[in-house]
């Protein structure tokens, strides 16, 4: 079983590794998103300051349900979701494997350029760095959530916002927890408990979302 | 755990058709009570409030919605539950019928509340924790409407709304919980006027009544939708026939 | 002599598509080493039928009951004995034939190398190229390696000759009859007549279906 899940994790990071581009988009677009602010608002240290908690973890929501919405679009197209439905591995199990997959792929790159924008946007080392924390720990519970959305749209061919409507409200929590904390640390204030409760959510979404994945995707609501 | 009489009256669609036709006019004529108690006493017989004048009266309808959003949003989850554990298919009719009703009084929620902040703060929205609540309520709502209207209709459906559902009320306390610390973080220690202040008893039973009176509403409503529901769904089965044959004579 | 004992009975089934009855009364029983031909028309429902047999879809009405145990109530098990091979070939295209064989091999727990197999599908010399880039009948070649790698009871194929050039149909029969003996069983939906020599069943889906 645990082969199972190594392979899985391989495997979906070989394929996206080999189209480059796949994954270097939703990085663009975050990256883009966030850096349209200060042109919108104008340069002012102590604005951008104040907002850049907020609009760095919205870019990376926003980010995250773009490349979500295709974590099992290929795959049902190209009847390789069957083959998961049709193992005697739990499904729920290869569905970790599969988010985990797509988190190393899709999300840690956002991680990655967060204290960069952090700085763009005129944040403390510090507050950047606690902004890296706790994109770290809450982009995780991004792509678990997200992924029980994108089971539950898989076959809907028109390419609309359903997804990002059906889970955004699921993402306050931890929006909320993640933007409170790096507006703490830039007040010097503590910031372990808000990364602690983030903390918690991402174990628990890691627990429950693949069920609920792994059930979505047994519908067969959508053929 | 359910107990079988229980089962016999409302598990079956021709059951709940029928245990419906019995139970509506004592639904009806038990909600004419606590509407008309409710309305007199909140508009006419109970005083004005001390801070707010007569705007407080709004809370007669402000808050039944309100928690009758909250109730129907649970039952829609329960209903959700047993179509995924038990598949069945009255919970499925009860759930969707749920959403389709529920989100009304989300909306009268949301528009009664921004109504009665306006004398109280001055401007048609106030981010407070509550109101939050009751927005992000709506979403849920809302997204469960379009998922279903979006799939094709099979039995699928029903279980793929289930899930969403279940999803949904599993994180509805997270959300609400971290909504006030939120509120608490940005808007410091003002206490919110939505905050329970002791309440006087003639106050207090017309919007008990009210209450009660929005509740019976939700279930007379849903049982004339599934019953609706029923219909569609039977139209070509023998029960059908048989129990409108009088009418067909 | 029959390895698989489990065998397969449908009953009365029936499936709607937007309210409109698609097919009804559905019957048959399968037994070991048998094989269920599927005809109809373009639309007729013979790959709906699959996705239900293979209990991706459920049935408006009727049963399908595995080894006696009913399908519905118990898919998990029932689904862990069946191969489906859609109009799609279940391989990831950005990967090479042996790293879908290799993710297959680890998805339904399974030993061993498959290169023997892709000797037998006359892939071995392409193991090493991305599916992208075989052709379609080459890449339909490839979709069997599972069927051969994991012994699985009950085969269903929809239209599995789709791009197979002769050589390629004729390696599909062997493996089929190969299958079918060890006391496997099939139902294939085709649009022309499989030339097997075996127990063969034919169901036609669509106006007059049996």
């Amino acid at each position: 079983m645990l082969n199972a899940f190594f392979t899985i994790i391989k495997h979906e990071m070989l394929i996206t590794l080999r189209s480059a581009h796949a994954w270097l988009i939703p990085l663009l677009f975050f990256g883009m998103v966030v850096c349209l602010f200060p042109l919108t608002l104008g340069p002012d240290t102590d604005v951008l300051k104040k907002i850049a908690p907020g609009i760095v973890w919205v870019a990376a929501v926003l980010a995250t349900l773009l490349s979500i919405e295709n974590i099992f679009r290929a795959d049902a197209e190209a009847g390789y979701l069957d083959l998961l439905l049709l193992s005697p591995q739990p499904l729920a199990f290869l569905m970790l494997a599969k988010i985990i997959s797509h988190w190393l792929v899709y999300g840690l790159p956002l991680v990655m350029l967060s204290p960069l924008l952090g700085m763009v946007l005129q944040l403390t080392p510090a507050a950047s760095l606690t902004l890296f924390y706790s994109l770290l720990i809450g982009t995780p519970v991004l792509s678990m959530m997200g992924a029980i959305g994108a089971a539950l749209t898989v076959n809907i061919r028109q390419q609309s916002l359903l997804l990002p409507i059906l889970i955004l409200p699921l993402y306050i929590p931890v929006l909320i927890f993640g933007t409170n904390a790096v507006m703490a640390a830039d007040n010097n204030l503590p910031v372990s408990g808000d990364l602690a409760l983030m903390a918690a959510l991402s174990l628990a979404s890691m627990a429950f979302a693949p069920l609920f994945t792994s059930l979505a995707l047994r519908t067969g609501a959508n053929q | 755990m359910i107990p079988q009489w229980f089962k016999n009256y409302f598990f079956s669609l021709r059951a709940f058709y029928q245990t419906s036709s019995l139970l509506l006019p004592w639904l009806i004529a038990a909600f004419s009570v606590c509407f008309i108690y409710g309305l007199a006493g909140g508009l006419f017989l109970a005083p004005a409030d001390y801070q707010q004048g007569d705007a407080f009266r709004i809370i007669y309808v402000h808050v039944p919605a309100a928690l009758t959003a909250m109730a129907v949003y649970s039952i829609m989850a329960m209903s959700g539950l047993m179509v995924l554990v038990f598949r069945m298919k009255i919970a499925a009719i009860c759930m969707t019928c749920s959403a389709q009703i529920g989100v009304w009084f989300t909306f009268l929620a949301l528009v009664t509340g921004s109504i009665w902040g306006k004398p109280m703060w001055g401007t048609w929205w106030i981010w407070d924790a509550r109101l939050t609540s009751v927005l992000v309520l709506f979403f849920l709502y809302l997204g469960f409407i379009i998922l279903h209207s979006v799939l094709p209709n099979n039995s699928g459906r029903d279980r793929a709304c289930a899930i969403l559902a279940v999803v949904g009320v599993i994180n509805l306390p997270v959300i609400h919980y971290s909504v006030i610390w939120w509120n608490t973080l940005h808007q410091g220690p003002t206490i919110s006027k939505f905050a329970r202040p002791s309440i006087a008893p003639a106050m207090l039973h017309p919007l008990l009544a009210m209450i009660a009176a929005f509740l019976l509403f939700y279930g007379i409503i849903l049982l004339t939708r599934m019953r609706n529901e029923i219909l569609l769904r039977e139209i070509k089965s023998q029960w059908i026939k048989e129990e409108f044959s009088h009418e067909l004579a | 002599m029959s390895e698989y004992k489990a065998h397969l009975q449908v009953a009365q089934l029936a499936f709607e598509r937007n309210q409109q009855l698609l097919f009804s009364n559905i019957h048959f029983t399968l037994r070991a080493g048998q094989v269920l031909q599927l005809r109809g028309e373009n639309g007729a429902g013979k790959s709906t039928l699959l996705r239900i047999l293979g209990a991706f879809l459920e049935p408006v009405a009727g049963e399908i009951c595995w080894d006696k145990k009913s399908v519905l109530l118990n898919a998990r098990a029932y689904q862990e004995s069946l191969h489906y091979l859609g109009h799609h070939n279940g391989l990831k295209a950005n990967l090479t034939i042996r790293e879908n064989c290799e993710l297959y091999a680890s998805i339904a727990a399974l030993t061993g190398s498959p290169d023997n197999v892709l000797q037998q599908l006359a892939l071995l010399h392409l193991a090493d190229k991305p599916v992208k880039l075989l052709s379609a009948g080459q890449a339909r070649r490839a979709a069997l390696a599972r069927l051969m790698l994991d012994p699985r009871a009950l085969w269903l194929l929809d239209e599995p000759m789709t791009g197979l050039d002769e050589n390629g149909r004729n390696i599909l029969s062997a493996t089929l009859l190969k299958h079918l003996s060890h006391g496997g069983m099939a139902v294939i939906a085709t649009h022309y007549d499989l030339d097997l020599h075996c127990d063969m069943q034919t169901l036609q889906l669509g106006r007059a279906h049996a």
